[in-house]
C-alpha cells in the first residue's frame, strides 16, 4: 500500500482578475521508504503540490490520502495532530523561530505533544547529534551559517518521528559544499531509518541520488 | 508552553521593552483614574446611617414685616409669639394621621446642609488630644422623636435606634460610632462623658447615652465623626434657625401630604411671623448637596477619564498585538506546519499577552505606590475602619480591578488578531514575501 496517494488533485489560485491553474488532474502514489524528487521549472507548481501533501495548501478537487487516512476531511485539530505525528518538513528558506535558540526550536514540535521538558531536552540532543551540531545548541538562528540553518531544520523535523520528509529545495539556499552535506543527510535518514522523503529539487545530480525522479511542466506531471 | 514562550519574550527584550513600557505607563495611568471611582463607589456603597426616604425637611422663614412689631430682643427671653407659632406649627404637624415622627434640629444638621459646626470634644478622663468632630443639634420638643425621624440605626445592631430612655434628663449626647471608636477605641461608650473643653468635668460634662451608625452627610463620603447633642429648651435661640423634620408613614404620598400642609396648615399661620418657605425631601436635599460640592462632576470626569483610557488601551493593544500577529505571519505558518493547530496558537498568542501584561502591571507598581502616597484625603487617620479610607486596601482593591481590565483588554485586543491570522493556510503565511 502506498504512503502517499493523490487522485485527480487541481490547484487554482484565484487572485482578483487572474486565475492560475498551479496543477491539473496530478495523480500520484509513493510506496514507503521511497526517495522521491520533484523537478520542474520555476513556478510549475512543484512547491504547490508538496504544500498539499504536506497538507499546508488545500487541493481544489481531487483526494489525498496519507498512511491510509483520507486527509481532506481531517478538521483543524486532526489536522495539526497528523502533522506533527506523520510529517516532517524542510523549507528552503529555513523557517526557524528566530526568538529561539537552537535546541528550543528543534524541541517546538514536541511542545504540541505531552512531552516532558527532560524528554524534549534528551531527544532534542540525540538529533541534533545526528545533524552533527550538538555544539551549537545554545546559538541563535542568527549565529549561524546557512547550512547549520538548514541541519537545525531537519533535525526539528526528525525530533518527532515522522513517516514521511517534505523538502522544498532543501538546498536551494545553499553553496554546494553544504548542499551536499544536507543531501547526505537527507539519504542516511531515507537508508538507515526507511523514512519516506519528498523532495523539490533544481539539481540533476542531486536527482539522480534519489530513488525516483518526476518532472512537472506547467501544473502537470511529465514523465 | 509557558517557560517557550517567556524563554521568546526574553530573547526579544528589546522590542518587548517597548511593549512592557507602554503597559508600565497604561497601568499607571489607569491605575490614577480608577483609584478615584473605586473609592468613590465604595463609599457610596456604604449604608447612610439613616433613611432618607419618607423624611422631609420643612423649612421656615421669618416674615420681616412682622419682625419689627416685636421687640425681638424681649420676645427671645421669653416663650414669644415667635416660640408659641413654632410649637403650634409642630403640634399640627406631628397631629397628622400620615406622620410617623416629627424633630427639630438646627440649620447646621444633616442633611444637606451645606455647613456644618465643629468641635473639638475631649473625654472626661484624659488628658487626650480633643477630636474634631461634626457637632449637630436637636431640639427636644414634646413627642418629638428625632432618631425615629431620621430613621438613625444603632451602631451596635445596625437595627433602627431606639430614643434612650434617659435623653430627657438634659446633659445628654449621643454619639457616632466612628467617634466612639476615635475617641475611645470602641463603641462600647454609653455612660461615658465627654466635654467641650479640657478635663471636663460637672457642668462641662455631658454623658453619652446612645451611639449611632455613622450616617454619609452626602452620598459620596464616609461618616466623619459626629455628635448630636440635646437641647431640651429652645429658649434663647431664633426658631428660625431650625428645621421641623417629620417622617411619613409608610406608604404616605410625600407630594400629598406636601400640599395639605401647604393648603391646610400654613394659611393658619397667615397673620403671624412664620412663613413655611418650602418642604424638601431629604432625597432633593441630599441630590442638591450632591451636586453644590460637585461630586458628580467629579465621577464623571473620572468615568469619562477612565472611559477614555481604556479605548486607548484597548486600540492601542488590538494594534500593538495586530503588529505582532502580523510580524510573527511566518512562525504562526510553522509553528502550524509543525503541528500546532489554531486553538493552540491562539492560547500561545494570548498567554504571551497575559504575560506580557501581568509584567508591566508588576513593573508600574512602585509607581502605584508613589503616587498613591500623594494622595491626600480627610481622615483622621489611615487605620480608618473604612477599607477604602486604608491606602493599602484600596491600592489592592484596584489593582485587583485594573489587573482584570487590563486582562480583558489585553485578551480581546490580541483574540482578535491571532484569531485571524491563526486561519490563514499554512502555505500562505510561509510564503516569503
Ligand atoms: N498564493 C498564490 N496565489 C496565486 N498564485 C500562486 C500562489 N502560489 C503559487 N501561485 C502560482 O502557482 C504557480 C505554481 O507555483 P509554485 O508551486 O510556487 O511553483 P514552483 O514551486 O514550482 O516554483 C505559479 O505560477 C505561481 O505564480
Ligand atoms: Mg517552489
Amino acid at each position: 500500500m502506498s504512503i502517499i496517494k493523490l487522485t485527480g488533485i487541481n490547484k487554482i489560485y484565484r487572485t482578483n482578475e487572474i486565475e492560475t491553474q498551479a496543477l491539473e488532474n496530478v495523480n500520484l502514489e509513493v510506496e514507503k521508504g521511497e526517495f522521491l524528487s520533484i523537478m520542474g521549472p520555476s513556478g510549475c507548481g512543484k512547491s504547490t503540490l508538496l504544500n498539499i501533501i504536506g497538507l499546508l495548501d488545500k487541493a481544489t478537487s481531487g483526494t489525498i490520502e496519507l498512511c491510509g487516512t483520507e486527509a481532506m476531511t481531517l478538521k483543524d485539530k486532526e489536522l495539526a495532530e497528523f502533522r506533527n505525528h506523520r510529517l516532517g518538513f524542510i523549507f528552503q528558506s529555513f523557517h526557524l523561530v528566530n526568538s529561539l535558540n537552537v535546541i528550543d526550536n528543534v524541541e517546538l514540535p514536541l511542545l504540541y505533544r505531552n512531552v516532558s521538558a527532560g524528554e524534549r531536552t534528551r531527544l532534542a540532543k540525540e538529533v541534533l547529534e545526528r545533524v552533527g551540531l550538538s555544539h551549537r545548541m545554545r546559538h541563535m538562528p542568527m549565529q549561524l551559517s546557512g547550512g547549520q540553518c538548514q541541519r537545525v531544520a531537519i533535525a526539528r523535523a526528525l525530533i518527532g518521528n515522522p513517516d514521511i520528509i517534505l523538502a522544498d529545495e532543501p538546498t536551494g539556499n545553499l553553496d554546494s559544499k553544504m548542499g551536499a552535506e544536507v543531501m547526505d543527510l537527507l539519504r542516511q535518514l531515507n537508508r538507515e531509518d526507511d523514512r519516506t522523503i519528498v523532495m523539490v529539487t533544481h539539481n540533476e545530480e542531486q536527482a539522480r541520488t534519489t530513488s525516483r525522479t518526476i518532472r512537472f511542466f506547467d501544473g502537470r506531471q511529465v514523465e | 508552553m509557558i517557560k517557550m514562550i517567556f524563554k521568546q519574550l526574553w530573547n526579544q527584550r528589546r522590542q518587548n521593552g517597548w511593549i512592557l513600557l507602554e503597559l508600565t505607563v497604561i497601568t499607571f495611568f489607569i491605575f490614577t483614574t480608577s483609584v478615584e471611582v473605586v473609592r468613590g463607589l465604595a463609599d457610596y456603597a456604604l449604608p447612610n446611617g439613616y433613611e432618607k426616604e419618607g423624611a422631609y425637611c420643612l423649612q421656615l422663614k421669618e416674615d420681616k414685616a412682622y419682625s419689627f412689631k416685636y421687640d425681638v430682643k424681649e420676645d427671645k427671653a421669653k416663650d414669644s409669639i415667635f416660640h408659641a407659632n413654632f410649637n403650634q406649627l409642630l403640634l399640627a404637624i406631628k397631629g397628622c394621621p400620615e406622620v410617623e415622627a416629627v424633630a427639630v434640629t438646627n440649620q447646621h444638621s444633616f442633611p444637606g446642609s451645606g455647613s456644618q459646626t465643629a468641635l473639638a470634644m475631649y473625654p472626661e478622663d484624659s488628658t487626650f488630644t480633643p477630636l474634631n468632630t461634626v457637632r449637630y443639634r436637636t431640639y427636644l420638643a414634646d413627642g418629638t422623636d428625632f432618631i425615629k425621624a431620621y430613621g438613625l440605626t444603632d451602631a451596635h445592631t445596625g437595627e433602627l435606634m431606639q430614643l434612650p430612655e434617659r435623653i430627657h434628663e438634659g446633659r445628654k449626647v449621643i454619639v457616632s460610632a466612628s467617634f466612639a471608636r476615635y475617641m475611645f477605641g470602641t463603641i462600647d461608650v454609653v455612660g461615658k462623658g465627654i466635654g467641650k473643653v479640657h478635663n471636663p468635668s460637672g457642668k462641662d460634662l455631658q454623658e453619652i447615652v446612645g451611639v449611632y451608625q455613622d450616617f454619609k452627610r452626602t452620598d459620596f463620603q464616609v461618616g466623619y465623626p459626629s455628635i448630636l447633642t440635646i437641647n431640651t429648651k429652645m429658649k434663647g435661640q431664633n426658631p428660625f434657625d431650625h428645621f421641623i423634620i417629620y417622617r411619613l408613614k409608610e406608604g404616605v404620598d410625600g407630594n400629598a401630604f406636601e400640599k395639605k400642609v401647604m393648603n391646610e396648615i400654613a394659611p393658619r399661620f397667615a397673620n403671624t411671623p412664620t412663613v413655611i418657605q418650602g418642604i424638601e425631601s431629604f432625597e432633593e436635599s441630599l441630590n442638591w448637596y450632591n451636586d453644590i460640592i460637585g461630586v458628580y462632576n467629579h465621577l464623571r470626569y473620572t468615568a469619562v477619564m477612565l472611559f477614555f483610557v481604556l479605548l486607548c488601551v484597548f486600540l492601542g493593544m488590538t494594534g500593538t498585538f495586530w503588529v505582532r500577529c502580523r510580524a510573527r505571519r511566518q512562525d504562526i505558518g510553522l509553528m502550524r506546519s509543525i503541528g500546532a493547530s489554531q486553538a493552540t496558537i491562539t492560547r500561545q498568542f494570548m498567554t504571551e499577552a497575559w504575560m506580557l501584561v501581568t509584567i508591566g502591571f508588576l513593573i508600574a507598581q512602585p509607581l502605584i505606590i508613589h503616587y498613591i502616597h500623594g494622595l491626600k484625603w480627610n481622615v483622621i487617620d489611615l487605620t480608618a475602619h473604612y477599607w477604602q479610607d486604608s491606602k493599602t486596601w484600596l491600592t489592592l482593591a484596584t489593582d485587583a480591578l485594573i489587573y482584570i481590565l487590563m486582562m480583558l483588554i489585553a485578551l480581546l485586543g490580541t483574540w482578535f488578531p491571532v484569531k485571524q491570522a491563526s486561519k490563514d493556510l499554512p502555505a500562505e503565511a510561509l510564503r516569503d514575501e
